[in-house]
């Protein structure tokens, strides 16, 4: 196999799947963003983006809070440390792929 | 999706801050405050009483001003926005906020030197409106323009720079400058913030299910 597809194979696949690394994306831009705001710039459903959130969250790649905002019940979503640096990880893999292409 | 599409999503999250106006109302107050506060020195002279205790009291001023605009913004957020597009915290980069205020800093005393030296060419000149001109439009350019993407920072910045440079040639009282300036400005800020705030909501009717999961 070359260096090329072996750089390929050992993307984290929990990441690059297209709605989870959207996900991952808007959440590497900010501290914390709630589901409503995820579920609006992603254009998921509200089942499949629970169901994409759980995933990332037994990774350890993002917390879940469920809190207040006023009177606003809210889900807040993070990237945790180990989220921040896969996603920084699978970031330089895909560029350094790109290049190499 | 490319890691150039990634820069892209990173960036509109950015500007979703800017994209209800509210910060832009909000700054339009603050400003009308300002030409207010002016234009009293200007009516009462700087030497009077009510002008020496305004200028006492404007380090005060200003910072209930700044905590009143950022409590103001928060309440509006939470009632208008986050039920419509929901909420978001942005982190706080400590290196690239220093970057940023060094850029500022620097460039309002290169500014600041450049319109001492102008103004003792030409007499009519007011500097300190030109200074006060140019430093907004830069902050707008450079920290709202450029760092979210939005056009409209970018026309409201060259707005602040002509009427800086228009009112410095104008040959009116200093004070009366500053608050042609602030007044001027603090309306366009709130005609702009008022029109994206009224498409925001056009655009994002509240659903009565909204809220977060």
């Amino acid at each position: 196999m070359s260096d090329r597809l072996r750089s390929l194979t050992d993307l984290d696949r929990v990441i690059h799947e297209p709605a989870r690394l959207l996900i991952m994306t808007i959440l590497s831009a900010v501290d914390s963003a709630d589901f409503l705001f995820l579920q609006n710039e992603t254009g998921l459903t509200k089942g499949n983006l629970s169901s994409h959130l759980s995933k990332l969250e037994e990774a350890g790649y993002i917390e879940i809070q469920k809190t207040f905002k006023g009177k606003l019940p809210m889900t807040i979503c993070r990237l945790t440390e180990s989220g921040q640096l896969a996603y920084q990880n699978y970031r330089q893999q895909m560029q350094s792929f790109i290049e190499n292409t | 999706m490319q890691t150039q599409d990634l820069s892209q999503i990173e960036q509109r999250v950015k500007r979703y801050w800017y994209e209800d106006g509210i910060a832009e109302l909000a700054g339009g107050g603050m400003f009308i405050l300002l030409g207010l506060y002016f234009a009293i020195q200007g009516i009462f002279g700087e030497k009077s009483l009510v002008s020496v205790i305004l200028q006492v009291s404007l380090a005060l001023l200003m910072i209930a001003g700044a905590f009143g605009v950022r409590w103001l913004v928060n309440l509006l957020k939470t009632r208008l926005t986050y039920p419509r597009t929901g909420y978001v915290q942005y982190r706080v980069n400590e290196q690239d906020t220093k970057h940023r205020r060094y850029t500022i800093a620097g460039s309002a005393m290169l500014i600041a030197v450049a319109s001492v030296v102008l103004a003792d060419y030409i007499r009519a000149f007011d500097s300190m409106v030109l200074v006060t001109g140019l430093l907004v439009g830069l902050i707008l350019i450079v920290l709202r323009g450029k760092s979210a993407g939005l056009k409209r920072f970018y026309v409201l910045g060259v707005l602040s720079v002509l009427l800086g440079a228009v009112l410095s040639m104008s040959g009116l009282m200093q004070a009366y400058n500053l608050t042609l300036f602030y007044g001027l400005s603090g309306i366009t800020f709130i005609v702009s913030g008022g029109l994206t705030l009224r498409r925001y909501l056009h655009e994002h009717p509240l659903q009565p299910e909204a809220g977060s999961e």
